[in-house]
């Protein structure tokens, strides 16, 4: 069973092949049992050689250039010579550009193409776009795309991997850009999974010391957490046999509430090569660390406030949730773990299924899911991945909407967007579909 | 990859889009070392095969055969384009794409903008066509010239306005010189309104210089080092025609460093892109609002290779200060509507992290590295301010048969400009920098 | 020993290779986890060959709970033979050799056995996501339940979407590599054919070694060999080999009472004469009554049709005696339950968001001088 990447956008692009990077590297181990490693992501291509069934998309050749070309010099994997779409100019930033213009004016184009490597599929898992919410052909374009995908695919799962900017900095209308997006994307996928720049560049920097933090080094960080998800596992349901369904085991456990789509990611351990000789893990250690991130918000294992405690289970209801916002403890809604490594079957994560950790309303034994492989993940004997549906996103999502709705309150930069069709109205629309979000997760209790 | 044009008008434009394109020249020769024609080499310049028939144009990846300037150039005087044409540039234009005529404007911005306005407008918009028709996807147009004569002035803005009627869905980007308060032309504060009123409705951004600004940092340079000039940097590469350099040889350096870097990274690739139109979507968040103050670091070293380069954080404070900016006025007490850093070079994304929008790796010749900032900062009002009351004591004297319609309309214009500058820094005074919008509050 | 009776020519055995793979392909879609190797099958026709190969043949095709193809085929047919005594190479001791179990399963085919598995497959699948779904789902209607609860249940509408969205997928694929394994048998079935008629030959060609030959079998051959498309001719010696097994009758008969073994013969001869009415327009090889199986007749336009009639019913079964069980009429209650809450919840959401909607249009009208760009 398949899963088909679309890629979107300069970031979109580079995370994605980042991601097949990786996931090539892990699955050369064929250890998977069925070899649903590769296949999952990949296929032969006439020449015999391991090609991602993956789409490129970009309003601009270069990056795309640029992706296929690093692939095919990897010697490993290569994208296919006709699996890319491009035009010569940009989205300019502009959300309204990349939603209103080149969507609807490239669809055809666009839609063959991710229709030929469906095709290619036995069977199609489902559809992961990758993509920014900062730009304009990411978050535009991918909007857009990600509508037509629903139409297509009525049935099959979509995830979209949203990549959020740096909090400052990057592009002036970016939060209008990622409201807009996340707005309309809220109804269309059945998941959305966050990376943000701010939190990956912290792990770049301090757990893995790079001093010269480059968008590669933060592009490898996100596609090794995606790769922890997406590579096979065994689910509890799969009995021994490595789960052929990823996406809609993901989704089922952890979103399936229309109101909660927000999905982070953390993974331990993430140290830098030069110090993995020094370092050991066992799985009590990683899951005691995992779960303390987990519950004090904390986004890498440095820095963990163990001061944060879960609260006692009795008081819920959502006045109990905004108190204990305040004593920074993060409630869940479903969490799904991810072991893979030595000794895997051994390892107890019952301190991530306490009922404290999640709402009343939801038992931790449907709000909890563990996913196994003995088989080691990238250089590591033993890690963990969490993606979690929790208040973490809460913060960003809030910053995020707040600056958007004090540039509208000015009307700054609203020309630019009506100029290509996209009206106060349809602003005013999407502030309310994301207040309601924000609302929701706040009141998680 | 996209194209841009650049279209340059009268006395000041043909000079400084002259040194910008020997700088570009310089920089691609520097880089280009195969002698191929690539895609940053495309952005602004044509190859051109003489021997091949038809329009000559070659493909990217091709050799070098001739280099075409994507430009046109206009004046209403005929010496500074003869300059240019029988200068060591004439290679990089050909007579199709000159427009001139011998009697000038006459310091008029109405014999511009009206007169000639008409008299070439069709030529004009048919030379510029032929040029779009060699681009494979035309992005942005550039008009340099001057606001203060008769031909920059009048038949710049007029031509703007037709850009925007025939090209509507290409970015106007365009850098005007405004003129020193001790201007020798008298009439120089009636052409700037009057430019002004035009590049409000019509640009998508201005990129203002102030003479005087120019001058000032000039000054500076001179007392920093003494008389000599470092001769191999990009900002002092000799004028035109070799000779030997006159006085706004090296004010139009400093103008053409200014072009250098804002395209340089639509013509060279980065590890961020960064499209022309990027520029306006971030920088113009009021559809008027569309000056950009710039500000260019390193500035004083580009000309002496004595004064010692500055560091890396150092450059970050120069692109916000008041020395490295292109317009006399004082940014840090004014409200910052949007601000965009654009460096090139060995800088890295952590160095940056917070203050760069675009990277470009390839630095300017002879430096590490550089930044350019476009600030969109009410500042800018000052000089618009100071200009007004020039054109009203000018109009007091006002003689006989001027067309009072239009300069009132010109002046209007101006005046609601300055109002809206106004109303941003009044409100920015009223409330504190940590005031919030009210925001939706949800019942449980 | 005579090659041209004995094996098909050097240019078709690369085409009966390929036949035997497409079957094999086919019988993996249609449900059979551990089918063996196309090359067991060739070495199989020579009864075992060197080393006594037959033996992963039959070990597979037995050993294997999903895989007793030609076992279980034979019982439903009414035959029972006991492939476990062939383990060595030509069926020693007078128990079947590899090449008999290979005949067996040339038999089954031609009676229709892939159908019938790919048939009673497809409804499995069509089962599998009628199941009623583990959860209790609250009683009472959406608009009497607190918040909490509202919650759970839409988080269980959602779970029940996805569940049913997995399914379906699942179904979708499985069907279509059926259908792709189906249409390809259709087109290499010719060769297949011809080539089982070389295993009838080398069947007959070492029978005659051993016993003088069935001048019956010769006639009737020549008879099939007219009338049959497959070129089967040597399929009525396949019915005569069967007809030589004992059948499951019988030993049932041995083991049962003599008292009701009169009555129960009285009902097969009324079983088999129902059958024997269907059978012999299409295979007048079978015109004798040999089997109480379901006819494969009624299924083979079926599967060649297009995919979603044949996934709806088991074309076995007749649409009224699909009674369904208490537990699917419980679940589409159920479900009738939870989407009309799930319709209220949303008329209610909808509400609330206009409500919210209209009021941050107020408030953005009261908004108009504030300048609030973030840095």
């Amino acid at each position: 069973m398949s899963i088909v990447t679309v890629q979107l956008g300069q970031c979109g692009n580079q995370v994605g092949q980042e991601l097949f990077d990786v996931i090539c590297e892990d699955g050369q181990k064929e250890v998977y049992q069925g070899g649903s490693g590769t296949e999952r992501f990949f296929h032969h291509n006439t020449t015999g050689e391991l090609t991602a069934r993956a789409v490129l998309i970009d309003m601009e050749p270069k990056v795309i250039n640029h992706s296929m070309s690093k692939a095919a010099k990897s010697g490993k994997w290569r994208y296919g010579e006709t699996s890319h779409f491009s035009q010569k100019q940009g989205s300019g930033n502009n959300w309204a550009n990349g939603y209103c213009v080149h969507g609807p004016r490239h669809r055809e184009a666009m839609e063959d193409v991710v229709r030929r490597e469906v095709e290619r599929c036995d069977r199609l898992a489902g559809v992961v776009t990758m993509m920014s919410v900062a730009g304009g052909t990411g978050s535009g374009v991918g909007t857009y795309v990600t509508q037509c995908l629903r139409e297509a695919y009525p049935h099959s799962f979509i995830l979209n991997h949203l990549t959020w900017p740096y909090s400052t900095g990057e592009v002036i209308v970016q939060n209008y850009n990622s409201v807009l997006t996340l707005s309309h994307l809220y109804g269309l996928s059945d998941a959305v999974l966050v990376h943000e720049n701010d939190a990956v560049h912290a792990v770049c920097a301090r757990l893995l010391n790079i001093k010269h933090i480059s968008f590669g080094d933060v592009n490898g960080v996100i596609a090794h957490q995606l790769a922890g998800i997406l590579q096979p596992a065994l689910t509890p349901d799969s009995y021994g046999v490595y789960s052929r369904n990823p996406l809609g085991e993901l989704v089922s456990s952890l979103v399936c509430h229309p109101e909660y789509k927000l999905l982070s990611v953390c993974s331990i351990p993430q140290v830098a090569s030069s110090s993995m000789a020094y370092s050991v893990f066992s799985w009590p250690g990683l899951l005691k660390h995992l779960r303390q991130m987990l519950i004090s918000n904390a986004r890498m294992e440095e820095g963990i406030d163990w001061q944060v405690r879960a609260p006692p289970v009795q008081c819920g209801g959502a006045e109990s949730a905004r108190s204990f916002r305040a004593t920074g403890f993060n409630r869940s809604l479903a969490n799904l773990l991810i072991l893979r490594g030595k000794e895997v079957f051994s390892a107890e994560a019952d301190g991530l299924q306490e009922a404290a950790l999640y709402t009343s309303w939801l038992p931790s034994r449907e709000a909890f899911s563990v996913w196994k492989s003995p088989v080691s993940f990238n250089k590591y004997e033993r890690s963990a991945t969490l993606v979690s549906n929790s208040q973490t996103l809460l913060e960003p999502l809030d910053n995020m909407v707040r600056k958007a709705w004090n540039m509208f309150a000015s009307r700054a930069y609203i020309h630019q967007y009506t100029k290509f069709g996209i009206s106060e109205e349809d602003f005013l629309d999407s502030f309310t579909s994301l207040e309601q979000v924000i609302s929701s997760y706040t009141q998680l209790g | 990859m996209t194209q841009s044009i650049v279209v340059q008008v009268g006395q000041c434009g043909n000079q400084v889009g002259c040194r910008f394109w020997d700088l570009a020249l310089r920089e691609h020769a520097h880089v280009n070392k195969e002698g191929v024609y690539d895609e940053a080499l495309g952005s602004f310049f044509r190859n051109v095969d003489s021997r091949s028939s038809g329009a000559g144009t070659c493909d990217i990846g091709g050799r070098i055969h001739r280099l075409k300037a994507r430009a046109v150039l206009v004046d209403m005087e005929e010496g500074v384009v003869n300059q240019i044409v029988q200068g060591p540039l004439r290679d990089v234009f050909d007579t199709t794409q000159l427009l001139t005529d011998v009697s000038g404007s006459g310091n008029n911005w109405a014999v511009g903008h009206m007169t000639y306005g008409s008299a070439y407008g069709e030529q004009i918009v048919e030379k510029v066509r032929r040029a779009a028709e060699h681009c494979d996807c035309l992005q942005c147009f550039f008009l340099i010239h001057s606001m203060g004569g008769g031909t920059g002035s009048g038949l710049g803005t007029r031509v703007l306005g037709l850009l925007k009627d025939e090209f509507p869905g290409v970015c106007r980007i365009v850098t005007s010189v405004y003129p020193s308060e001790e201007d020798d032309v008298v009439t120089s504060p009636y052409n700037s309104v009057l430019a002004m009123r035009e590049l409000t409705e019509h640009a998508d951004c201005v990129l203002p210089v102030e003479n005087q600004s120019l001058v000032d940092i000039l000054t500076k340079i001179r007392l920093m080092s003494g008389p000599r000039i470092k001769t191999d940097s990009s900002l002092a590469s000799g004028g035109p025609g070799g000779r030997t350099e006159k006085p706004f040889d090296s004010m139009n350096n400093i103008i053409a460093n200014l072009l250098l870097n804002i395209t340089s990274s639509a013509r060279f690739e980065g590890c961020l892109n960064m499209d022309l139109n990027e520029i306006s979507m971030n920088l113009v968040p009021f559809p008027r609002l569309h000056y950009l103050v710039p500000s260019l670091t390193p500035l004083y070293s580009l000309a002496d290779c004595h004064i010692p380069p500055r560091r890396l954080d150092q450059m970050f404070s120069d692109a916000f200060s008041k020395d490295h900016q292109l317009m006399r006025t004082d940014p840090r007490r004014s409200l910052y509507l949007a601000c965009a850093l654009m460096g090139r070079g060995n800088l890295q994304l952590s160095d940056l992290r917070r203050n760069i929008h675009r990277l470009c790796s390839v630095p300017p010749v002879g430096h590490a590295h550089s930044l350019l900032a476009l600030s969109n900062n009410t500042c800018v009002k000052g000089s618009f301010v100071a200009l007004r009351g020039r054109y009203t004591r000018l109009y007091r004297k006002k003689e006989d048969g001027m067309e009072v319609g239009l300069f009132s309309q010109a002046a209007e214009s101006l005046s609601s400009l300055i109002e809206e500058y106004d109303g941003l820094d009044r409100t920015s005074s009223s409330s504190s920098p940590s005031l919030d919008a009210p925001r939706l509050k949800m019942a449980a | 020993m005579d090659g041209v009776t004995r094996g098909v020519r050097p240019g078709q055995r690369a085409e009966a290779r390929r036949a035997v793979g497409v079957l094999v392909g086919a019988l993996r879609a249609a449900g059979l986890t551990s089918v063996p190797e196309p090359e067991l099958f060739r070495r199989a026709k020579v009864g075992g060959g060197p080393g006594g190969v037959s033996g992963p043949l039959v070990t597979k095709v037995e050993g294997d709970p999903g895989g007793r193809l030609v076992a279980s085929g034979l019982w439903q047919r009414g035959y029972h033979v006991d492939w476990t005594r062939c383990v060595g190479a030509r069926g020693e001791d007078g128990g079947p050799c590899s090449r008999d179990l290979l005949l067996a399963l040339g038999w089954l085919l031609a009676t229709g056995a892939l159908e019938t598995m790919l048939a009673h497959r497809a409804q499995q699948l069509d089962a599998s996501w009628l199941e009623p779904p583990g959860v209790t789902p609250p009683n009472v209607p959406g608009t009497l339940l607190d918040r909490p609860s509202l919650r759970k249940l839409q988080w269980l509408i959602g779970s029940l979407r996805f569940q049913r969205r997995s399914l379906l997928s699942m179904q979708e694929e499985r069907s279509k590599l059926m259908h792709r394994a189906y249409v390809n048998w259709k087109h290499t079935e010719k060769l297949f054919w011809v080539w089982m008629d070389s295993v009838v030959d080398c069947h007959a060609t070492d029978k005659r070694e051993a016993c003088p030959v069935d001048q019956d079998a010769k006639v009737s051959a020549n008879r099939i060999g007219a009338v049959c498309h497959h070129g089967n001719r040597g399929l009525e010696r396949l019915d005569n080999m069967l007809l030589g097994l004992p059948t499951v009758q019988d030993m049932r008969r041995e083991k049962e009472d003599p008292r009701r073994r009169r009555g129960t013969e009285r009902a097969d001869k009324l079983q088999a004469g129902g059958d024997s009415r269907t059978l012999p327009h299409m295979w007048p090889s079978l015109s004798r009554p040999i089997s109480p199986g379901p006819s494969p007749r009624a299924y083979r336009p079926r599967l060649q049709g297009e995919p979603g009639t044949q996934r709806s019913r088991s074309p076995a079964q007749q649409p009224g005696d699909r009674a369904a069980p208490a537990g699917k009429l419980q679940a589409s209650e159920v479900s009738r339950l939870l989407l009309r809450t799930e319709a209220s919840l949303l008329e209610r959401r909808g509400r609330s968001r206009r409500a919210n909607r209209m009021h941050l249009q107020e408030m953005i009208g009261r908004l108009e001088d504030l300048v609030l760009i973030a840095p």
